[in-house]
């Protein structure tokens, strides 16, 4: 997706900074994945101005990540109360270093040692430094921190307080000056919106490091008549235009309050005459994103990995406890579990990486494998966002996981035999995955002469998909937030292009689930599933790779998704509830996961969770094969368009944010979406169903 | 996301009109900073603060390096103010003069607390000057505080520490490492500590401004043939605070606020 942005740049995202005032000063907010430096004297509120821009993320359900360097997080979190609960579900990562100068102990690399937690879980007393071992942060172990950790959560939002503290702590043997320029450099590679505070002297000297930023917004203070008063002013901020003047704030409970209606003398420091009133904040006008359950990309791993034969065991305790813990209501217990399982999933990922025989064998699985890798390789381009869905969601969410498993014991599927063998020996290899995938891919070497014809449909495909927003490239990248705004929308945006394209695809699609449909019965169940997976990978690839166009099929399901067509072939096996999708398609939050999942719906596991979710899919399946004309999805079609990417639904203010909670509040729909979702996803860019 | 109450417990100044401006007092187990020029009451703020804590019957601390302790006491007696409670660590230089030529961190170790009490009123020669290290000083008082958990320290004033650490360490890396070591370690053994300074270039970014939590701005001027003094809470984390610029007075009972 990144890549087709770069050709095709869309209007430039913008994120709120949780300010609706400094929004309005900033003409939007931030630009997308670029750093920021907010500059001050101690006592400005830079620290809560950055925090607020977590909580703003993290009402959008987006990840978030403070970095603190200076104040404790104990002490930060007891300094922000007034913006619990947000606050409890930022995400916090002490990088203070242990200061024992007097200890000649050994020293530690951060990484190993410490880990990013929540404020909700961080204790009220301060961290104790240990006696025996000093932990030493070095700019390099924080780079390297951050590079893993952003990919592996899928922060959205950093903050680094303070930028400061690292020159100062962390950049021993470092010309503070280069080391700064580089670690900004580091911050624009990650390509995440990241907010560096910096300490400022109070009266200002400009310093090197704050040329080489984005974007600079200043607070001020000093002393007027006795009192103290602060204001801030956006000093630089490439790429847009903004209010170039100093306006009062005052710091509160609530965070930073900002006055745009008194100006102040950037000579004088008294206060000018209002000269214009500056425009209250423009209402955000784009739908919040929906956000993802964390769930959800797993979903698609955990098929792909099960194909491949990947040792997913590890996997399954983890989900496993999660589904637990979030049994009893423990839901950070059960995003911690998620994370491991995350983790696990990139180390069975380097394992598959290693020997690619697969590829050659089955074609099921090589598709599998490409989809696989395609999705390591696009993690750090950027991965919607993703959150804990409620409790009630989750379960059914994680119970359709666990559903895609095969159960510790009985490794194969208990299906039939052929495919599950494949599975089987994945299991026992954690790193042969090739020959895992081998077996598999005979299987789905019936669906490889399908492929063959979805080849040419994969075109058309990602045209329906985008058509709507502008390239197909574009559609190819941007499918995920593309999907997420389609959704918002709802069925309404597919409309017109999907038809265009998909009537051509469309008879080409319908060839191809159906060819993939056997290799799957043969993984898991003679269902349908199985050649869903194999054309859903294709599309994933297809934004990358074309040849996995031919999962086609995928693509059908995707239509579902859009609309609710009704699709013969799918439904076949899934044909149980139509309504079911309409739900989904109905509800905006759903159409945000689907979005996600079209990228990786692994169909064939879709069937195997259709247990839980399948009602769903089925209903998405009838639908889909209905959509194949992609007639239906065509009115959101317009609405897609003017929706360039997931961040930009996500930078969206506060009332955004609020509808997007809204939208996953339906437990039940998200339990459905998360597995339909891959289907969905698909569904809507590759309609034309297998039917 | 449990309450937030814990940690926030306050610490009176003992200064009625200031913990009125704090809302409350101090937040308990963080340094602060009190700025202020030469006779602006800095020191007097400070000692106040320490006798707060003896009343309350809590282990207080006054590390000396601008004035010997021996000073301060004198200095006190027209308030009729009884500091023998105070343990003092005096680590100016100059007053390490019989001491041998040992490495800063020895000296430090050798040094011992003593009562209020039990300080001699008549200055010592100083032989020797020696660099004191503010790691020295840390080293002492986590030696101290395994036996006697102090709840506040006054460190007076982090400016003479730089001024004489400069000469040992070179490096102003190592010296911010110093005082941010200082500073969180003060933090951690839940000490509520008041750090004098005097105060500093404003084009100039010193680490303890930016390591402590709150700074207390003490000032004094002329008014015709009268002084006025005049006290404002600069900045204060995690605290609502009085942003006014407050006059006061010293007299014969200490600090007379509001």
């Amino acid at each position: 997706m990144v890549e087709e942005s770069r050709v095709v740049p869309p209007p430039e995202a913008r994120v709120s900074t949780g300010n609706p005032s400094l929004d309005a000063m900033l003409e939007g907010g931030l630009v997308a994945r670029r750093p920021y430096l907010v500059v001050g004297p101690s006592g400005t509120g830079k620290t809560t101005l950055a925090i607020q821009f977590l909580c703003d993320g993290v009402r959008r359900r987006e990840r978030v990540l403070l970095v603190t360097l200076e104040e404790p997080p104990n002490e930060a979190r007891v300094n922000h109360r007034g913006l619990e609960p947000d606050l409890g579900r930022v995400e916090v990562f002490d990088a203070i270093p242990d200061i024992m100068r007097y200890e000649r102990a050994p020293f530690k690399d951060i990484a190993s040692v410490r880990s990013a937690v929540p404020f909700g879980q961080v204790p009220f007393r301060i961290r104790r430094s240990p006696e025996l071992a000093s932990i030493e942060v070095t700019i390099t172990a924080l780079e390297q921190m951050l590079r893993t950790e952003v990919i592996r959560k899928g922060y959205t939002r950093l903050v680094i307080d303070s930028l400061t503290a690292l020159q100062y702590f962390c950049m021993k043997g470092f010309d503070p000056v280069a080391g700064a320029q580089s670690f900004l450099r580091f911050l624009s590679d990650l390509r995440v919106t990241t907010i560096l505070t910096v300490e400022a002297p109070l009266e200002d000297v400009e310093s090197p490091e704050r040329s080489l930023s984005r974007g600079e917004i200043r607070l001020f203070r000093w002393e007027l008549d006795g009192k103290t008063v602060r204001a801030v002013g956006v000093e630089k901020f490439r790429g847009s235009s903004h209010d170039e003047r100093l306006h009062p704030y005052r710091i509160g409970p609530q965070g930073i309050g900002i006055n745009l209606e008194v100006t102040i003398s950037r000579d004088t420091r008294q206060i000018i005459e209002p000269i214009v009133r500056h425009p209250a904040a423009p209402a955000a006008t784009v739908p919040t994103a929906p956000f993802v359950s964390a769930v959800t990309p797993l979903v698609d791993e955990m098929r792909d990995l099960v194909l491949l034969g990947a040792d997913v065991a590890p996997a399954r305790i983890e989900i496993e406890a999660a589904l637990a813990a979030t049994n009893d209501g423990r839901l950070d217990q059960a995003q911690a579990h998620l994370s491991r399982v995350s983790s696990l999933v990139m180390v069975l990922v380097d394992q598959l990486k290693g020997p690619r025989p697969v590829a050659s064998d089955d074609p099921g699985a090589a598709v599998a494998l490409q989809r696989v890798l395609a999705r390591a390789d696009s993690v750090r381009t950027g991965v919607p966002p993703t959150s804990l869905p409620p409790a009630s969601v989750l379960q059914v969410q994680l119970a359709a996981l666990l559903s895609l498993l095969p159960s510790p014991a009985p490794v194969p599927v208990s299906e039939p035999a052929p495919p599950p063998i494949g599975a089987e020996v994945a299991f026992p290899k954690s790193t042969p995955a090739p020959p895992a995938p081998e077996e598999p891919r005979p299987i789905p070497a019936a669906g490889r002469a399908p492929p063959s014809p979805p080849m040419t449909v994969p075109a058309p495909p990602s045209p329906t998909v985008e058509p709507s927003s502008g390239s197909s490239t574009v559609a190819a990248t941007a499918p995920p937030e593309k999907l997420a705004e389609a959704r918002r929308p709802s069925a309404a945006r597919p409309l017109p292009p999907p038809p265009k394209p998909r009537s051509p695809a469309a008879g080409p699609r319908v060839a191809k689930p159906l060819p993939t449909p056997p290799p799957r019965p043969g993984l898991r169940k003679a269902e349908p599933p199985p050649l869903p997976t194999a054309t859903i990978p294709e599309w994933r690839s297809s934004p990358s790779p074309p040849p996995r166009t031919p999962v086609s099929p995928p693509s059908v399901i995707r239509p579902a998704g859009t609309t609710p067509i009704v699709l013969p072939p799918i439904p076949t096996a899934r044909t149980t509830s139509v309504p079911a999708r309409k739900r989904r398609k109905a509800g905006a939050a759903t159409p945000i996961k689907k979005t996600p999942a079209l990228a990786r719906a692994p169909v064939p596991h879709e069937p195997p969770s259709a247990v839980v979710p399948r009602p769903a899919i089925v209903a998405s399946a009838p639908a889909e094969p209905a959509p194949a004309g992609a007639l239906p999805p065509v009115p959101t079609v317009p609405e897609l368009a003017p929706k360039p990417r997931r961040r930009t639904s996500r930078k969206r203010k506060a009332p955004p944010v609020v509808s997007v909670e809204v939208e996953p509040t339906p437990s039940g729909v998200f339990g459905n979406r998360d597995e339909d979702p891959d289907p969905n996803d698909a569904t809507d860019p590759s309609v034309p169903p297998e039917g | 996301m449990s309450a937030a109450e814990p940690s926030s417990s306050r610490v009176p100044t003992g200064v009625p009109g200031l913990d009125r401006m704090l809302g409350g007092g101090l937040i308990a187990g963080r340094p602060y900073l009190v700025t202020g020029g030469t006779g602006s009451g800095k020191t007097l703020l400070g000692i106040t603060f320490l006798l707060e804590g003896v009343r309350r019957g809590e282990e207080v601390l006054l590390v000396a390096v601008d004035e010997p302790p021996g000073e301060i006491v004198e200095n006190v007696r027209p308030l009729g103010w009884d500091l023998s409670a105070i343990k003092t660590l005096d680590a100016n230089p100059g007053l390490r003069g019989i001491k041998r030529n040992v490495a800063v961190q020895e000296i430090r170790a050798m040094n011992d607390l003593k009562a209020m009490r039990d300080v001699a009123t008549d200055a010592k020669r100083t032989t020797e000057t020696e660099d004191i290290a503010i790691q020295g000083i840390q080293l002492k008082l986590r030696q101290q505080m395994s036996d006697v958990p102090f709840r506040r320290v006054l460190v007076d004033s982090i400016t003479s520490i730089r001024r004489f650490a400069v000469k040992s360490s070179v490096d102003p890396q190592a010296e911010r490492t110093e005082i941010q070591s200082l500073l969180r370690f003060l933090s951690e053994a839940g000490v509520t500590a008041l750090i004098t300074a005097t105060p500093s270039d404003p084009g100039l970014l010193n680490p303890e401004e930016v390591l402590t939590r709150g700074e207390i701005l003490l000032t004094r001027k002329w008014v015709g043939d009268r002084s006025v003094r005049q006290i404002k809470i600069v900045r204060m984390r995690g605290c609502a605070h009085d942003p006014e610029r407050r006059p006061f007075a010293i007299t014969s009972q200490g600090i007379a606020l509001g």
